[in-house]
């Protein structure tokens, strides 16, 4: 059975829900982690970015995704536009997953998404070398976000849905 | 991909690219980096939010420990002086009455003595003190004990150092008195606590409430207070009259000891 019959899918998604979600995950990428976290940390924006472009597309377009882009590069001090030409990227290729999606387990979607990430990582990488950027800083550890971030997609419906019944509630 | 789609894919390309190139080859975003930065703080403050907390719990629990600490010794500190001011309370009372007494001694002549009283549990129930001179410091029975105010007692035993007082009110204790206002002898004797009385005075004496009895001499500084008249009772041949002493028996520390003539009392 696939995710997206699960039931707040059924029901109209909350708006807050989106809000929430994109914003709780901006709020996980600028915590301050510890050092060794920050090596694994998954990518909570860009795991949200791909949620919502195929759960909900007609809200999570390109617009959406630039503007998340130029938060994220105003926070990574980074040249303006790389993130959001980035995250132009990983919904391009989200949305022409969207149609696969449903007819996958969990296990293969999270493959998928782990294409989507790495794709997005080694994108921000290249541009990083336009900008100036060496080699050197390219291996495993620049992969390493899009793993735990692909594993974190398992248990994200389950999340989302007990999120959802939590906004539900409080809205009834 | 549709047609519509592709576009837009493209629009966003094209808008992400122009901010590059706007930003790293003519710099012209720069400027707005400050201003745009404001929409990261709502982030940066939820991010922050777990850090503040941990450190608020810390702060809030370390300082109330602090607090409590310092509450402590306060507390401490508090109850110390406290124990010094009522110390100090006591000697400056003292040192009062010393002063007082000292006065006294250069308005009636005679032979004084300083003594204190000393704290005895059965005081109150003989209507008798204690003071801490003895025959060996010159004390004997028969001595009269004043205060600054007025008469307090007679001494009745004496041993080595101690002796004791018996109080004007003291029912076995008589003195012989004066009215100031008229000169008139009157005989006054201990009621018991703290009152005293007029014994067989002649029924149509010129005694008033508010008359003031004076020491007629004898055993007693002549002239020195005993007490003041408060209620007559007028009888057909004797009246009685209550009396307030002009001492204050059981509030001294230091009392003086009168020593003119020495007649000698029975023990009551």
């Amino acid at each position: 059975m696939s995710n997206y019959s699960s039931s707040y899918e059924r029901t109209q998604t909350p708006y807050m829900l989106i809000v929430v979600t994109v914003f709780l995950a901006l709020s996980l990428e600028f915590a301050p982690w510890p050092g060794w976290v920050l090596q694994v940390k998954p990518l909570f924006p860009d795991l949200a970015l791909i949620y919502w472009v195929v759960h909900r597309p007609q809200i999570f377009n390109y617009t959406v995704a630039v503007i998340m882009g130029i938060i994220m590069d105003l926070a990574g001090q980074l040249p303006l536009g790389f993130t959001a030409l980035v995250y132009t990227i990983m919904t391009m290729l989200s949305n022409n997953m969207r149609g696969r999606f449903s007819l996958q387990g969990p296990f293969a979607q999270a493959i998928h998404v782990l294409f989507v990430l790495s794709c997005g990582q080694a994108a921000l990488f290249l541009l990083k070398l336009l900008e100036g950027g060496n080699w050197d800083t390219f291996g495993w550890k620049l992969f390493a976000p899009s793993a735990t971030a692909a594993a974190l997609w398992l248990l994200l419906p389950l999340l989302m849905q007990r999120l959802a019944r939590l906004l539900t509630r409080d809205k009834n | 991909m549709s047609r519509y789609g592709f576009l837009r894919f493209m629009a966003a390309v094209l808008f992400s690219s122009s901010l590059i190139v706007a930003d790293l080859q003519f710099g012209v975003v720069a400027p707005l980096r400050g201003g745009m930065s404001l929409l990261l703080e709502p982030f940066r403050y939820t991010a922050d939010a777990p850090s503040r907390f941990f450190q608020f719990v810390g702060d809030y629990f370390g300082a109330r420990s602090n607090l409590l600490e310092e509450k402590k010794q306060l507390e401490r500190q508090l109850l110390e002086q406290s124990v010094r001011i009522h110390s100090l309370d006591f000697f400056v009372r003292q040192n009062d009455e010393l002063r007082d007494i000292l006065a006294l001694k250069k308005r009636i002549p005679g032979r004084w003595v300083s003594a204190d009283v000393r704290q005895e549990t059965s005081q109150l129930q003989q209507d008798r003190i204690y003071l801490n001179l003895g025959v060996g410091d010159g004390v004997l029975p028969g001595m009269t004990v004043v205060d600054d105010e007025g008469v307090v007692g007679q001494i009745v035993r004496s041993d080595a150092v101690s002796s004791a007082v018996n109080l004007l009110s003291n029912r076995g204790q008589w003195i012989a008195t004066r009215v100031l206002r008229t000169g008139q002898l009157a005989i006054v004797r201990g009621a018991g606590g703290v009152d005293m009385e007029i014994y067989s005075m002649p029924g149509n004496s010129d005694l008033l409430p508010g008359d003031k009895l004076i020491a007629d001499g004898g055993a007693f500084p002549p002239g020195y207070p005993v007490g003041t008249v408060v209620e007559i009772s007028r009888g057909v041949r004797y009246l009685s009259a209550s009396i307030a002493s002009a001492a204050s028996f059981y509030r001294r520390q230091a009392l003086l000891i009168y020593a003119e003539d020495l007649p000698l009392v029975e023990e009551q």
